[in-house]
């Protein structure tokens, strides 16, 4: 194990790129961490108006790098609200841990939410120390109606009937469609909040995925409410993941049809949706059911590389009221190969 | 009073449930080189079982000073006096 000595946590700089992604190289995933791969990609999550999203512990005399913590933020304001992406701290003789590392993040931000998702089951002790509310996103699914399926295992087809859902979904094929529709500023309450600026970033300049962002139509010029999709294909056979939504909640309960809509147009066996927030009323007046431990179907998550299992996801917040996170926040649709 | 030894064995137990191991054996050195589990989570999940199992808190400070069993163990005496 490494020396003794003092630990300084400090937020990185571009100079500590490099360092940083040796760092990944040899502490994660065996080297094989996409922004290990990719300096772009890594930049394109962690680097904002030049600043690099991440802290590390290093020591003092030998500058060793022991741990690094990586974030992304959802908005401009200066109490920003933050997701949580990469924490890890090897093992060391300098009583530095993760504990220290994430408070003092947590600190030295001074954001007004502070949260992840895709926390790893064993380390969500570390969040219950330190006094956060842990949680599993909850996971829907509405199946397509078909006799063979190549991404999803259906043992049992069970596809709610649906009534006709009040409103219907508009593309919002550009930016400035989206700017023309929908005002975030309206949500600015929201925990998280999520400006302008993040919804262009994530989805409609993502340097992996294509994003279908469209309105909810209620017959008004500007939505209420917004959704992202993103449609994943594997196996000549297509899904639909919902990875995002910002809105009234109950908006999602009046979309029924237009769910079945996309299900059948586009031949997806499914359409999913991971969410902590929505009501479980609402989910099933929009035509999905939750999918709990003992749904012997499997609806996966991971298609880089595919992996035939259902995955549960963890996510932490420091204010869970009125706290809404989905697949789209911190690194969860993040891409593991770019082309 | 719990005296040092049976501290010792209550501790000892710990390590073998977190660490899943009914063989594992420590003495007041034994540190996060000698166990290849050991590491920052399992230290948290070290620590939670103590605190249960003495019914005492540690605070973070205190949490990251604790390197070795011996040092685990001193601090728990220091506490239940």
């Amino acid at each position: 194990m490494n020396q003794t000595e003092p630990i300084v946590i400090r937020r990185a700089d571009l100079d500590d790129f490099c360092r940083v992604q040796k760092f990944l190289a040899e502490y994660w995933d065996d080297g094989n961490h996409i922004f290990v791969r990719s300096s772009e990609y890594f930049k394109y999550f962690h680097v904002v108006d030049g600043r690099f999203n991440v802290y590390l512990g290093e020591g003092k005399i030998s500058k060793t790098i022991y741990g690094i913590c990586a974030y992304v933020i959802c908005n401009r304001l200066q109490e920003t609200d933050v997701q949580l992406n990469l924490l890890r701290v090897i093992k060391n003789n300098n009583s530095f841990d993760s504990l220290q590392l994430l408070d003092y993040v947590k600190k030295d931000l001074n954001c007004r939410i502070f949260s992840s998702c895709g926390v790893r089951p064993k380390a969500k002790v570390i969040y219950d120390f330190l006094g956060y509310y842990t949680g599993k996103l909850d996971h829907y699914y509405r199946l397509a109606d078909k006799d063979d399926y190549k991404i999803a295992v259906v043992k049992e087809k069970n596809i709610p009937k649906i009534k006709d859902g009040k409103y219907s979904l508009r593309l919002l094929p550009s930016f400035e469609d989206f700017k023309a529709h929908f005002d975030t500023r309206v949500y600015k309450h929201h925990k998280p909040y999520k400006d302008d600026w993040c919804i262009e970033h994530r989805y409609y300049k993502s340097m992996a995925h294509t994003y279908q962002v469209y309105g909810i139509d209620k017959g008004k010029d500007v939505y209420d409410s917004i959704i992202v999709l993103r449609e994943v294909c594997h196996n000549n056979a297509k899904i639909c993941k919902i990875v995002d939504f910002i809105g009234l909640d109950e908006d999602i309960g009046e979309l029924s049809s237009e769910f079945q809509r996309l299900i059948d147009e586009n031949d997806y066996e499914y359409i999913d949706f991971y969410c902590t927030g929505i009501s479980h009323s609402i989910m099933e007046k929009a035509g999905f059911i939750l999918r709990t431990s003992d749904d012997e179907n499997i609806i996966p998550q991971l298609f880089e590389p595919f992996v035939q299992a259902n995955k549960d996801i963890y996510f932490f917040t420091n204010d869970i009221n009125g706290f809404h996170m989905y697949r789209g926040d911190s690194d969860q649709d993040r891409a593991n190969i770019i082309e | 009073m719990v005296n040092r030894s049976e501290i010792m064995n209550k501790v000892a137990q710990i390590f073998r449930d977190i660490f899943d191991d009914e063989e594992l054996i420590i003495n007041d050195n034994t540190c996060a080189d000698d166990i290849d589990d050991w590491d920052s989570i399992e230290h948290i999940n070290l620590i939670l079982a103590v605190e249960k199992e003495f019914s005492i808190k540690f605070d973070m400070n205190e949490i990251a000073r604790l390197k070795s069993v011996g040092e685990i163990v001193r601090a728990i005496e220091s506490k239940l006096q």
